[in-house]
């Protein structure tokens, strides 16, 4: 429907009027919190001294800037999201590959890596924390098994650990979405293009360089992109396996900011975490779709 | 035609969706006042340290008190003291939440500041046990908080003792020990290799790397000043002396020398108490709360309960864990949930509830029943229950035992921080 329309000639009202209602509800559960969240990064709030609550400027934002836990949560960030994020693509996509070709018992197989997706973040943090148990964890069983190592390992409580084996979960959790999404994506590219190849001589590499991977494309800029927001954003995994520690070694900046709110009760300081934190990613993602719009434009 | 009836009903929509959030409320109110006139519902929120246990004592005792009077409890336990505070807190503030809420002294300064709980000034007054003079007055002074009245009423206290498991200690031909210097030793004898596979797969002491830690800490660090507390009586840090910091760094060495499993770091109350039932660790701080588990698990001769050791000081520093019960002042039912807390608080269920969940009661009448001293843990406790001291009363409290402590003990046991830096920033965070 036109908002402009010749024959009417005048302005068509009705489908921005349409609009309205998921206008409203989207500004309130959005833009409202949002502003609100802004608001309160400027205000010294914490709930337990709500009567001292006051506007205090740029304090929380000076005051996160010298906070050693606040360094080591961005340089945690920086390794949560792009150690967790690469390798859940590269291993979906390897599945995705295998997944594409024809064998029994491919539905089954199908259904069954779906399983980590569709576990709650709460299961999977508990169920890994019992994997990981220096004391009775299977994994430290396994590996002393076939003699990898000789004593147990504390993966959770040693900090040269701690972060890197909630990666591995995070990796783990999040390898059925690209799968999905590459599988849908492969399974839309026409055959006719891979029987040419195969006339044409090409290889196996040579057919997913020149017509699988260009197909995907699309799919992998999408999906990596919401992949990288929502790894970045996530706070279940470590809050419910180390709570960040031990110390700061396994914090990021969001589960800092969520801490900050939910324990500490300091909703200016946490609110400014988080604006410093939407900052961050919003760099990193313009970033991201430069590189890739430009890369798209030499092609 | 079309257009104009397309935009009636846009603006019916939006016209709902506007009265639609603005009509509960007043709904709900009308309901819940009509509800009041017929039949009283209080919320009781407290937080569940016995596996579900807590509502089954009261609950046949408290319907047939309650019939009569028309009232009903939803007793709502969660998960832990830290989860409890977590979730309490935002519903105070929102003046919403429970009725009757278990509460702790060291969150009603917190409370007090939000205009969350009833002065109960005068409903103590009422109580039998403070008309009788049967509760200490450190008590009172403990419920009091630093307020100018009284916003809680004392409900039940746990001490801090260590269990030792006895097997453990007949293998490796150690005495409990009665001194700091005798514990450190002890933790260094029982760190041992038992199947001879060239590995340590026993260590001395459970350490509570994780939130809750506090009071064990506390309890092998500050006897080594006499003079170390909390707070000093003019609400200064009291713990920032050369002794507590020497005293803290042989706490570090613990973990460090590898006399505590190395998960210790980040072990909670389940951790610590599984390295103890499963034989990794041969003793672990805790209290009358968790001795039925712990006899039922390993066998009650092999669990030797003993007090916290004596420090250089010459005196021990013993940690309590008091449990008080508040009333939430934006309750719509004050006074039935004033009659409720009554029943709470009443001799016969505090002494029923202790019994059942291995808590302590505070008047002083009731402990001098012979069923206080019938078991090892009843009687370390009872010895210890008098010179026990609770967590700091201030706002910033739940804050600091939640978070600042562990993740600054954590820190020092990784080495990040020394032990005067540990110090100084847990006493800045008492300020």
């Amino acid at each position: 429907m036109k908002i402009f329309s010749p024959k009417l000639n005048h302005f068509d009202f009705a489908p921005i009027i349409m609009l309205i209602p998921a206008a409203i509800i989207l500004l309130c559960v959005i833009l409202y919190p949002i502003l609100n969240a802004i608001g309160m990064s400027f205000q010294f709030y914490v709930i337990s001294r709500w009567k001292e609550r006051r506007f205090v400027g740029l304090e929380n934002y000076i005051k996160i800037l010298s906070d050693d836990a606040f360094h080591v949560a961005i340089v945690n960030s920086l390794r949560w999201v792009f150690i967790t994020v690469p390798s859940q693509f590269l291993v979906g996509l390897i599945l995705a590959l295998l997944l594409n070709r024809k064998f029994k018992g491919r539905g089954f197989i199908r259904s069954i890596c779906m399983i980590p997706w569709v576990t709650s973040g709460v299961v999977i943090a508990l169920m890994w924390s019992w994997i990981y148990n220096s004391n009775f964890g299977v994994l430290n069983d396994i590996l002393k098994r076939i003699g990898l190592i000789s004593t147990n390992i504390a993966f959770l409580a040693n900090h040269d650990t701690a972060l890197n084996s909630q990666i591995v979960v995070m990796i783990w959790q999040g390898i059925p979405f690209f799968t999905v999404m590459l599988l849908a994506s492969m399974q839309s590219i026409p055959l006719d293009l891979y029987e040419a190849a195969n006339v044409a001589g090409a290889n196996a590499l040579q057919k997913f360089r020149y017509i699988t991977l260009p197909f995907l494309m699309p799919t992998i800029f999408i999906t990596s992109l919401l992949r990288f927001i929502w790894v970045a954003n996530n706070v279940d995994i470590i809050y419910q396996m180390t709570q960040g520690g031990p110390g700061y070694s396994s914090l990021t900046l969001s589960v800092y900011a969520y801490m900050k709110a939910q324990k500490s009760m300091d909703f200016g300081y946490a609110s400014a975490l988080a604006v410093y934190g939407t900052l961050f990613m919003s760099i990193l993602m313009v970033v991201y779709i430069r590189l890739l719009n430009k890369k798209e434009q030499n092609r | 035609m079309k257009k104009l009836f397309a935009l009636i009903i846009v603006a019916f929509l939006v016209l709902t969706v506007f009265v639609g959030c603005t009509s509960t409320g007043t709904t709900t109110k009308t309901a819940a006042t009509t509800k009041a006139k017929e039949d009283v519902t209080l919320d009781f929120w407290y937080w569940e340290d016995s596996e579900g246990q807590e509502k089954n004592i009261y609950t046949d005792k408290w319907v047939a008190y309650a019939k009569s009077k028309g009232i009903n409890v939803n007793f709502n336990g969660m998960a832990s003291i830290s989860v409890m505070h977590e979730k309490l807190i935002p519903a105070l503030a929102a003046k919403v939440g429970p009725d009757v809420l278990g509460t702790t002294p060291a969150w009603i300064p917190e409370l007090v500041s939000l205009d969350a709980l009833k002065d109960m000034t005068n409903d103590m007054k009422k109580w039998e046990s403070f008309a009788n003079n049967d509760v200490g007055k450190g008590i009172l002074e403990l419920c009091r908080a630093n307020q100018k009245g009284y916003y809680c009423m004392p409900w039940n206290v746990v001490v801090l003792y260590l269990y030792c498991r006895v097997d453990l200690f007949e293998a490796a031909g150690v005495a409990y020990p009665e001194t700091m210097d005798q514990f450190y030793q002890a933790c260094k004898d029982l760190t041992r290799d038992t199947n001879n596979d060239g590995k340590i797969d026993q260590y001395g002491f459970a350490m509570r790397g994780a939130a809750g830690g506090h009071t064990s800490w506390a309890s092998l660090v500050f006897n080594a000043d006499a003079n170390a507390s909390y707070l000093t009586a003019d609400g200064k840090p009291g713990f920032n002396t050369q002794a507590v910091i020497d005293a803290n760094q042989k706490f570090i060495d613990l973990y460090k020398n590898g006399y505590c499993p190395p998960s210790s770091i980040t072990d909670g109350m389940q951790g610590i108490q599984q390295n103890f039932t499963t034989g990794v660790a041969a003793m672990f701080p805790h209290h009358i709360g968790s001795y039925n588990t712990i006899i039922k698990t390993v066998g009650e001769a092999n669990v030797k309960v003993i007090a916290m050791p004596v420090g250089a000081s010459g005196n021990r520093f013993i940690t309590s864990d008091p449990a008080t019960i508040s009333i939430n002042a934006a309750s719509k039912h004050l006074e039935e949930a004033v009659t409720f807390m009554e029943f709470l608080v009443s001799p016969d269920i505090v002494v029923e509830r202790a019994k059942s969940l291995g808590r302590y009661p505070w008047q002083e009448s009731l402990l001098k029943d012979a069923y206080w001293h019938s078991n090892q843990a009843l009687d370390v406790s009872t010895s210890l229950v008098g010179q026990s001291v609770a967590p700091p009363v201030i706002a910033s409290a739940s804050d600091w035992t939640n978070n600042l402590f562990p993740q600054t003990l954590q820190r020092a046991l990784q080495g990040m921080i020394t032990s005067k830096e540990m110090i100084q920033i847990l006493a800045d965070g008492l300020k």
